[in-house]
C-alpha cells in the first residue's frame, strides 16, 4: 500500500510537471484529489490495513496530498501568470492614435462675445433688456435728441420700412423706451444687446451688425463713473493690464460725449500694426445722457443724471479672436464656425 | 474741413506749437484730425473730420478760437472798419422770413474782374478750392476765413436792382451756374428779382445773374437760411457745395455782417472796385448778443465727478472767448453766437472737461443703491438652448435679417403662402436684401448650399433669430418680431471615433435634437404628421405642436426643393417659434430616491399594424404600467417576411423595480402580463413568436 502511495505520488508529480494550462491542472486536481480521485480512493482503503500501519499510511497519504495540492497551486499560478503576461503583450496598442472625440458644436463668435459682455455687466449690477429691431422714427431719433432734418441723421444712413418705421440704427432707442416706462423711478441700470442696421456695406461695414448699449440713470451719476465702469469692462474683456482713454466726441443723445480707447493688448501700448502705431484701440462711444433725452423720457435733469455707452460687437469679436475679415462673420462657412467649438 | 497752419499762426500769433502738435492737441480736444499734409515752404494743411455739432470749426476764425483755447492763448482776429446797416425792404424783400430771417448785401461798383493775386490763389488751392476770378475768389476766401458763405450777383441783371427772397412755386424752373435746368420742389428758397429767380438760396446761383467779363456792379449776398431747408434742397439736387455744407450745419447769425466787412476790406485791398460804404439789410439786423448761461459749481462737480479748480474752469472758458462773471453758486457765462452748439449748462461742463482734459478724471464705480443684475428666465433658458444644440454638435449660423423675395418664394413653393407677406425695405441696398425675413429657412438653405459648394459636406447648423410678421401691408404699425429657432442638417452626423462609421443624418436625428431641446425646457416634443407642406417630403414631415397649437415644422426637405437649391444630399430642416416655448418653459429636475433593491428586465416584441405609431405604443405601455415599471425603451423595429403583411414588430425593453423590496418573478410576471393584455385589447397586437 505504501508502495502504491509512492507510485501515485511519482505519477502525479510527473503529470503536474507536464500540465500546460490552468484547466489541465484543474483536471489533475480532480483526478488525484477529487471526491473520486486516486489518492482519495487509496485513503478510503486505510481501513483494510492492519491497525498499527494505519497512522503511518495516513500520515504519508496526507503529506503527499498536501504536496500535490501545493504543486498544483504553484504550477497553476505560474501558468496563469504566463497566460496573463501573454494576454497583456497582445493588448499592446498604438497610443499615438487619436482619441475618440465628440464635436462640441459652437455658438457663433458674436453670440460668444455678447455672452461675455453680458456676464461682465451683470457682475456690475446691470440687467439685460432687448427691444424691437423695427422702430419708430420717434424712438430711433427724436427721443434721442435727433429731430427731423438734424444733420446727425446723416451719421447713420437708415433703412426705412415706411414713412415712420425703420430698422433701428442703434440699440439706443431702448434707452428712451426704458426711461419712459420707469420714470421717475431710479435707478435704471440696463444693457441692451441686439441687431442694428445701417445702409452701408464695405470692407469695414455690414448692413446688419450688433451693438450693446448700456444705460445707468441715478442721482449724481458722473463722467467719472462712466470711466470707472468702462475701465472695469475693458480690463475684464481685454486683460487686467488694460487702461482706457476718453476722447471728447459728439453724439446727439449724450453731453459730454466721448470715444473710448483701450491700451493696445497686442503691444501693451508701445505701438504695433493692430493699433496702427498709436498704442490705443477705439472700442466704443459713450457719454452722459443729454438733458433733452432725460426730459423727453420724464426725468428732471437737475435731479437725475445718466451715463450711456454703446459698443460694436463685431469689432470686439474681431479684436478678441483676431478675425481678419468682417465678412466671415455672416457667411457661415463651417471652416470658420468650427473654429469656435470650445 | 482743411486748415492752413500758416494762416492759423497769423490768427494766433503766440502759437509756438508745430503743426503735428497742433493736430494731436485738436484730436485730444475732440476736434478730430484726419490727416496732416506737408506742403513746400514749411506749410502744412491739417485735415479735420468734424462732428456735426462743431459748425463753428468750419472756418479759420473758429479754429483759431479752438486752438487758442487748447493752448491757453488768445486768438487775434482782424478788426474791420464798422459799416452802417441800412434796412431797406424795397431793395431786399424777405418774403419767407421763416426760411431766411436775415439777408445782407454789399454793393461793389466799377469792378475790374481779373485774376486774384498769387498768395490768395495759393491759399485757396491749399484748402481744396480753385482760383476762378477775383470776385468769386473773394467770396470763397471769406467763407474759408469766417465760415459765412457768400454769393456774388451781377447787380445789373436784377430788375429794379431789387432782391426778393421767397419760396419757389410749383414747377418753377431755374438754370443754375453749372448750366443745368433745375426744378426743385415747391417751397425751396429762391433768390429772385421782381420778375425771375436768380438763384437757389444757399445751394447755387442762377446762370442769368452770373458775374462775367462784362459785369460792372456786384451785389455780394450774405444770408442766414433755414438749415433744414438747405439740407433738403442740397440732398434733392445732389449739390453738396462748400456753401450748402455750412448752411446745413448752421452759420453764425452774427457772421453775416463780419463777412461783408471782410469783403469790403479785400475789395479795397485788391483794388477790384468801389465798395459802397453801407450794408443793405432786408430786416432789422444786429449782431447777436452772447447767450447767457448759468453754470453752477455743484452741477459741474456732480456731472464730472470731481472738482476742477476755479482757475481751470475760468481759463478754459475764457480762452474759448466766452465772457465770464462769478455768481454766488458758480458763474454766469456769455457764449458768443458762433458757438451754437453751446446751449445750456451741460454743454459748458463738456467745454470745461474737454479743455481741462478727460485724463484728469478718476475712474470710479458708482456707489448708489446696489442693483441686482442678471438674466431673466427666458434669457437663461436661451443659453440652455444653445448648450443643448451645441452638445448635439451643431454650429450656430448668423444670417442677415433681410433676404430676397425670390429666396422666400423658392422656399415656400406656394404663391399664396401667408408667410410670403414680408415687409419690404423702402431703400434696400441690393435685391438680395429687399424684404424682412418671415422664416429662418431661406438663410439656412443658403448656408447648406454655400457650404456644400465649399466641400463642407457634413453640416449641422442652427440659427436663433427674429422673423418679422406684419399685421398688414403696407406697414402701418410695428410688426411682431418672433424669436425663432431653425435647424438644418445634411450629410452625416459625427462618428464617435475614427474607427467607427459616420451616420448619415435622417429624420430621427432631427427629431432627437428637438426632443433634447424640449426636454431641457420641461416639455415633451409633440408632433403631428403633415403631408401637404410643399417644402417637405410628404411622409417625413410633422408639425411641431406646443400647448395645443402648431408652433413649427420639421422634416426632410422635398426632393424638388433640394433640386431648386442645388443640394445634392438629403437635408432636414426644422423651424419653430422659440418665444412661446421659452415663455411657457418649465424645466424641472424630478428627483426620485434610489431603490436599494434589484431590478428585473423583460423584453416585449409586439406585432402591430403598420399604421400604429411606436410613440403611441410607448405611451400606452407607460399608461398601462403600474408603479413597478421603472423604464421602457424601444430597441428594434422590424418589418419583413417573418411577420404578417401590413404589420411591424416593435421590440421594447422594460425594467421593473420597487422602492421597498426585490420583486419576485411572480410579481414581475403579473405586471408584465397586465401590460400585454392592455396592449392586445387596445391594438389587437400579438406577441411576436
Amino acid at each position: 500500500m505504501l508502495q502504491n502511495l509512492d507510485d501515485l505520488r511519482n505519477e502525479a508529480l510527473k503529470a503536474i510537471d507536464q500540465g500546460n494550462s490552468p484547466e489541465a491542472l484543474n483536471d489533475l486536481r480532480v483526478k488525484y484529489l477529487g471526491k473520486n480521485g486516486e489518492l482519495t480512493l487509496l485513503l478510503r482503503q486505510t481501513g483494510k490495513l492492519p491497525a498499527e500501519q494505519r497512522p503511518a499510511f495516513g500520515q504519508k497519504a496526507n503529506t503527499i496530498r498536501a504536496q500535490i495540492e501545493n504543486l498544483i497551486n504553484e504550477k497553476r499560478e505560474e501558468l496563469i501568470k504566463v497566460q496573463q503576461e501573454k494576454k497583456i503583450q497582445e493588448e499592446k496598442i498604438d497610443l499615438s492614435l487619436p482619441g475618440y472625440r465628440l464635436r462640441k458644436g459652437s455658438m457663433h463668435p458674436i453670440t460668444m462675445v455678447l455672452d461675455e459682455i453680458k456676464d461682465i455687466f451683470i457682475g456690475l449690477g446691470f440687467s439685460v433688456v432687448e427691444g424691437p429691431e423695427i422702430e419708430t422714427d420717434y424712438y430711433d431719433f427724436q427721443a434721442l435728441n435727433i429731430p427731423l432734418d438734424h444733420p446727425a441723421r446723416e451719421m447713420q444712413d437708415t433703412f426705412y420700412l415706411s414713412e415712420d418705421l425703420l430698422l433701428r440704427t442703434h440699440t439706443s432707442p431702448m434707452q428712451a423706451r426704458t426711461m419712459e416706462a420707469q420714470a421717475p423711478q431710479l435707478p435704471i441700470k440696463i444693457i441692451v444687446p441686439g441687431k442694428v442696421y445701417r445702409r452701408d456695406e464695405d470692407a469695414t461695414h455690414t448692413p446688419m451688425f450688433h451693438q450693446v448699449e448700456g444705460l445707468l440713470v441715478d442721482e449724481r451719476v458722473s463722467l467719472s463713473h462712466l470711466k470707472g465702469i468702462l475701465l472695469s469692462f475693458a480690463q475684464q474683456m481685454f486683460g487686467q493690464d488694460r487702461e482706457i482713454r476718453l476722447r471728447p466726441s459728439f453724439f446727439p443723445f449724450t453731453e459730454p460725449s466721448v470715444e473710448v480707447d483701450i491700451s493696445c493688448f497686442a503691444c501693451g501700448g508701445s505701438g504695433c500694426r493692430l493699433c496702427k502705431g498709436t498704442g490705443w484701440i477705439e472700442i466704443l462711444g459713450a457719454g452722459m445722457v443729454h438733458p433733452n433725452v432725460l426730459r423727453m423720457s420724464g426725468y428732471n435733469p437737475q435731479e437725475a443724471s445718466g451715463l450711456a455707452f454703446g459698443m460694436g460687437v463685431e469689432r470686439i469679436a474681431m479684436l478678441k479672436y483676431g478675425i481678419d475679415d468682417l465678412r466671415h462673420l455672416f457667411q457661415n462657412d463651417l471652416r470658420f464656425l468650427r473654429q469656435f467649438e470650445n | 474741413m482743411k486748415i492752413l497752419y500758416s494762416w492759423l499762426k497769423e490768427l494766433v500769433p503766440d502759437l509756438k506749437a508745430d503743426a503735428q502738435t497742433v493736430a494731436t492737441a485738436l484730436t485730444d480736444a475732440g476736434v478730430e484730425v484726419d490727416g496732416l499734409v506737408e506742403l513746400p515752404d514749411q506749410e502744412y494743411v491739417i485735415e479735420l473730420d468734424l462732428t456735426p455739432n462743431r459748425s463753428d470749426c468750419l472756418s479759420m476764425w473758429g479754429l483759431a478760437y479752438e486752438v487758442a483755447a487748447i493752448f491757453g492763448l488768445k486768438a487775434e482776429l482782424p478788426q474791420d472798419e464798422e459799416l452802417p446797416i441800412l434796412v431797406d425792404a424795397n431793395k431786399i424783400q424777405l418774403a419767407a422770413p421763416q426760411l431766411c430771417p436775415y439777408y445782407l448785401g454789399l454793393i461793389l461798383e466799377d469792378v475790374k474782374i481779373g485774376p486774384s493775386p498769387d498768395w490768395l490763389v495759393k491759399r485757396l488751392e491749399a484748402l481744396g478750392m480753385r482760383g476762378i476770378n477775383n470776385i468769386v475768389d473773394i467770396t470763397n476766401y471769406v467763407m474759408l476765413e469766417t465760415g459765412q458763405p457768400l454769393h456774388a450777383f451781377d447787380y445789373d441783371c436784377l430788375v429794379d436792382h431789387k432782391i426778393v427772397v421767397r419760396e419757389s412755386k410749383e414747377d418753377e424752373e431755374i438754370i443754375t451756374l453749372d448750366n443745368q435746368l433745375r426744378k426743385p420742389e415747391a417751397g425751396t428758397i429762391y433768390i429772385c428779382d421782381p420778375e425771375k429767380a436768380i438763384g437757389i438760396g444757399g445751394v447755387m446761383g442762377g446762370l442769368n445773374s452770373e458775374t462775367t467779363e462784362q459785369t460792372k456792379n456786384i451785389f455780394f449776398e450774405a444770408a442766414y437760411f433755414d438749415r433744414r431747408s438747405i439740407r433738403r434742397t442740397a440732398k434733392a439736387l445732389d449739390l453738396r457745395s462748400e456753401a450748402a455744407l455750412r448752411f446745413e450745419k448752421g452759420v453764425d447769425p452774427s457772421g453775416l455782417y463780419k463777412a461783408l466787412q471782410r469783403v469790403y476790406y479785400y475789395s479795397q485791398l485788391l483794388k477790384i472796385g468801389q465798395p459802397q460804404k453801407e450794408i443793405l439789410s432786408g430786416s432789422t439786423y444786429a449782431p447777436q448778443a452772447d447767450r447767457q448761461i448759468l453754470l453752477s459749481r455743484k452741477y459741474l462737480d456732480e456731472r464730472i465727478g470731481m472738482s476742477f479748480s476755479d482757475q481751470q474752469v475760468e481759463e478754459s472758458l475764457q480762452n474759448l472767448g466766452f465772457a465770464l462773471s462769478p455768481t454766488e453758486s458758480g458763474w454766469q457765462v456769455g457764449v458768443p453766437s458762433r458757438r451754437q452748439d453751446v446751449q445750456e449748462e451741460v454743454d459748458l461742463t463738456e467745454e470745461v472737461s474737454r479743455l481741462v482734459g478727460l485724463d484728469q478724471l478718476p475712474a470710479v464705480l458708482p456707489e448708489g443703491a446696489s442693483t441686482q443684475g442678471g438674466l431673466n428666465k427666458e434669457q437663461k433658458l436661451l443659453q440652455k438652448v444653445h448648450r443643448v444644440l451645441n452638445k448635439r454638435g451643431l454650429n450656430e449660423a448668423l444670417n442677415y435679417s433681410f433676404i430676397s423675395k425670390k429666396e422666400l418664394k423658392d422656399v415656400f413653393q406656394d404663391e399664396n403662402h401667408p408667410l410670403l407677406q414680408a415687409i419690404p425695405l423702402k431703400n434696400p441696398m441690393t435685391e438680395a436684401q429687399e424684404i424682412m425675413r418671415t422664416s429662418l429657412l431661406p438663410g439656412l438653405l443658403k448656408n447648406l448650399r454655400d457650404n456644400q459648394n465649399r466641400q463642407n459636406l457634413d453640416i449641422g447648423l442652427y440659427e436663433i433669430g427674429r422673423i418679422y410678421l406684419p399685421e398688414q401691408l403696407p406697414l402701418r404699425d410695428l410688426p411682431s418680431e418672433e424669436l425663432h429657432l431653425g435647424v438644418a442638417l445634411t450629410g452625416s452626423s459625427q462618428a464617435l471615433g475614427w474607427q467607427l462609421a459616420k451616420e448619415p443624418y435622417d429624420f430621427y436625428h432631427l427629431k432627437g435634437i428637438l426632443e433634447d431641446l424640449m426636454s431641457v425646457l420641461g416639455w415633451p416634443l409633440a408632433l403631428k404628421e403633415k403631408q401637404d407642406d410643399p417644402r417637405f417630403h410628404p411622409y417625413q414631415c410633422a408639425e411641431i405642436l406646443f400647448n395645443g397649437r402648431a408652433i413649427g415644422i420639421m422634416g426632410a426637405i422635398h426632393p424638388d426643393l433640394a433640386e431648386n437649391w442645388d443640394l445634392n444630399q438629403k437635408a432636414f430642416l426644422a423651424e419653430l417659434n422659440l418665444d412661446l416655448v421659452l415663455k411657457l418653459a418649465d424645466p424641472k429636475i424630478n428627483y426620485k430616491p434610489l431603490s436599494r433593491y434589484q431590478s428585473s428586465k423583460r423584453d416585449l416584441a409586439l406585432v402591430v399594424e403598420n399604421s400604429i405609431s411606436a410613440q403611441a405604443v410607448l405611451a400606452t405601455i407607460k399608461l398601462a404600467a403600474g408603479d413597478l415599471l421603472e423604464n421602457v425603451e424601444l430597441f428594434d423595429v422590424y418589418r419583413g417576411s417573418q411577420i404578417k403583411a401590413g404589420h411591424k414588430s416593435l421590440a421594447f425593453s422594460l425594467t421593473y423595480r420597487a422602492q421597498d423590496r426585490t420583486l419576485t418573478d411572480a410579481e414581475v410576471a403579473k405586471a408584465h402580463n397586465e401590460i400585454l393584455q392592455f396592449l392586445n385589447d387596445y391594438y389587437q397586437s400579438e406577441l411576436r413568436q
